[in-house]
């Protein structure tokens, strides 16, 4: 096994545990609106992982673009939703966010048909600039307000951290693999291993954030 | 592995970004202790301008306790002698007997109000039969049902304390008197092996606990910032028809 292929396998694994420990979470009842949310997001991303897999294992590598495709979509609206209701203010800002990027992905879609056939990536770096732009606010928001004091016991934090993390990492990554695709033939398959390592960096944040300990502020 | 300069960009690029997320986490912790220090210097400064302002009201009560007794109460000893000297033969003396009994209660309250107020004698007396003074005094005048329970074993508390528990004890049956309409206070001494707790009940009007929280009602805060200068824990519930319960517990520091 390849040290590429290591890493490959090794998000699905990070991603299952911090699903494990999400749902012994909410089993003993210690998770609030925002934690389901994120649990949410799990359950998807894993089915959509196996779904993936299995159409292009079983089906004969079948095209599985479109899956891709569709679950970025939903994923960016969701964290889109996920901050709405974490922050606490300029919530139509949000939502404008969320209208500018589903327009955006759409209207590429509609313009080049290629929804079922090309993993789309300029809507995926819209997007996570975008998603950038509402963590940096949500650390803005934290910074002026009292919650700083607890900011380590904050869930949020974690999860903000990790996905932080992940898309800060993956735009510069995503611009690179444009390129190179678009020049095509130069083999840049090393650097996916970084996309890996940031992608389990963010389950292991999601995780922990499960378990971090809300404490009231004094 | 390939060497394109292009690849060893974008590497760099990404190793600070993640280098990035954690100055972030670094920034946070600085930011957190500044903010958590600033916070603490305000509460300090808040809690030594309370401490202030009761010392200055500590001080005021006792010089209007001194006035009252030394000053009014002469005032009235004066007069109350005065009339008492008058002979039997003057017109109306069932009348000056009369003022001069009125005078001789007044006099005797005002004693009795000049004592309660004046911080000295509750460091002097002490808590318990500072309060039970005050009961009596409330018994007399008040037209309330006054119960006064102790149990366990006494022990001395540092004055300053006792002033601010008497204070508290006041400022509640001031409430209970003025605000709740109570007919009875009940109020039970518990003295513990390193803590003493003060349980006070009415049977009022009560009030919605949310007003305390939008600070609606200043009396409560006003208790509640006492008992926190002394360190005290301090409870109260109260539901609307159903009187009003306080709790306070103090801890002797050892």
């Amino acid at each position: 096994m390849s040290i590429s292929s290591f890493f490959q396998q090794s998000v699905f694994y990070v991603e299952l545990l911090a699903l494990v420990v999400g749902l012994y979470q909410w089993y003993k009842g210690r998770l609030d609106k925002i934690l389901l949310l994120v649990l949410g997001y799990l359950v998807l991303t894993v089915t959509i992982e196996l779904g993936g897999d299995y159409i292009y294992r079983i089906l004969h590598k079948s095209n599985n673009r479109w899956l891709y495709n569709a679950y970025n979509f939903i994923t960016f609206n969701y964290w889109f939703l996920i901050f709405y209701q974490i922050l606490k203010k300029g919530k139509w800002i949000i939502v404008s966010f969320s209208l500018i990027y589903s327009l955006y992905a759409i209207s590429i879609w509609v313009r080049y048909r290629d929804f079922f056939t090309h993993l789309e990536r300029t809507a995926f770096i819209l997007g996570a600039i975008l998603l950038t732009i509402l963590i940096m606010w949500y650390f803005i928001e934290t910074l002026k307000s009292d919650q700083i004091l607890t900011v380590f016991n904050q869930p949020v934090f974690w999860v903000s951290i990790g996905l932080l993390l992940y898309y800060l990492t993956i735009i510069p990554f995503r611009i690179v693999n444009n390129f190179y695709t678009l020049r095509g033939g130069t083999d840049i398959h090393h650097l996916f291993i970084l996309k890996y390592i940031v992608a389990n960096g963010m389950y292991l944040f999601i995780a922990y954030a499960f378990t971090c300990r809300r404490t009231p502020i004094q | 592995m390939s060497t394109d300069p292009n690849t060893v960009i974008i590497i760099t690029t990404c190793s600070i970004l993640i280098f990035l997320v954690f100055v972030i986490i670094v920034f946070f912790i600085i930011f957190r202790n500044a903010k958590t220090r600033i916070l603490f210097e305000k509460q300090l400064l808040e809690s030594e301008v309370i401490k202030s302002q009761l010392e200055i009201r500590e001080d005021l009560l006792q010089n209007i306790s001194m006035e009252l007794h030394d000053n009014v109460g002469q005032i009235l000893s004066v007069a109350k002698l005065n009339l008492n000297t008058l002979p039997d033969s003057v017109p109306n003396s069932k009348m000056i007997k009369e003022t001069s009994d009125l005078i001789g209660e007044s006099l005797s309250e005002i004693r009795h109000l000049s004592r309660v107020l004046n911080p000295e004698n509750i460091r002097r007396l002490g808590l318990e039969e500072m309060l039970r003074l005050e009961f009596d005094r409330l018994k007399t005048v008040g037209h309330v049902d006054c119960l006064l329970e102790v149990t366990g074993k006494a022990f001395v508390l540092p004055s300053d304390v006792a002033i601010i528990l008497v204070r508290i004890v006041q400022e509640f049956i001031k409430n209970s008197l003025k605000h709740a309409k109570a007919s009875q206070i009940k109020l039970s001494i518990r003295y513990h092996l390193s803590s003493l707790s003060l349980n006070l009940e009415d049977n009022g009007i009560g009030f919605d606990p949310a007003l305390v929280e939008n600070n609606k009602i200043n009396g409560l805060k006003i208790m509640q910032y006492r008992a926190d200068l002394i360190g005290a824990d301090f409870k109260y519930h109260s539901i609307i028809n159903q009187g009003t319960q306080l709790n306070v517990n103090y801890k002797l520091i050892t």
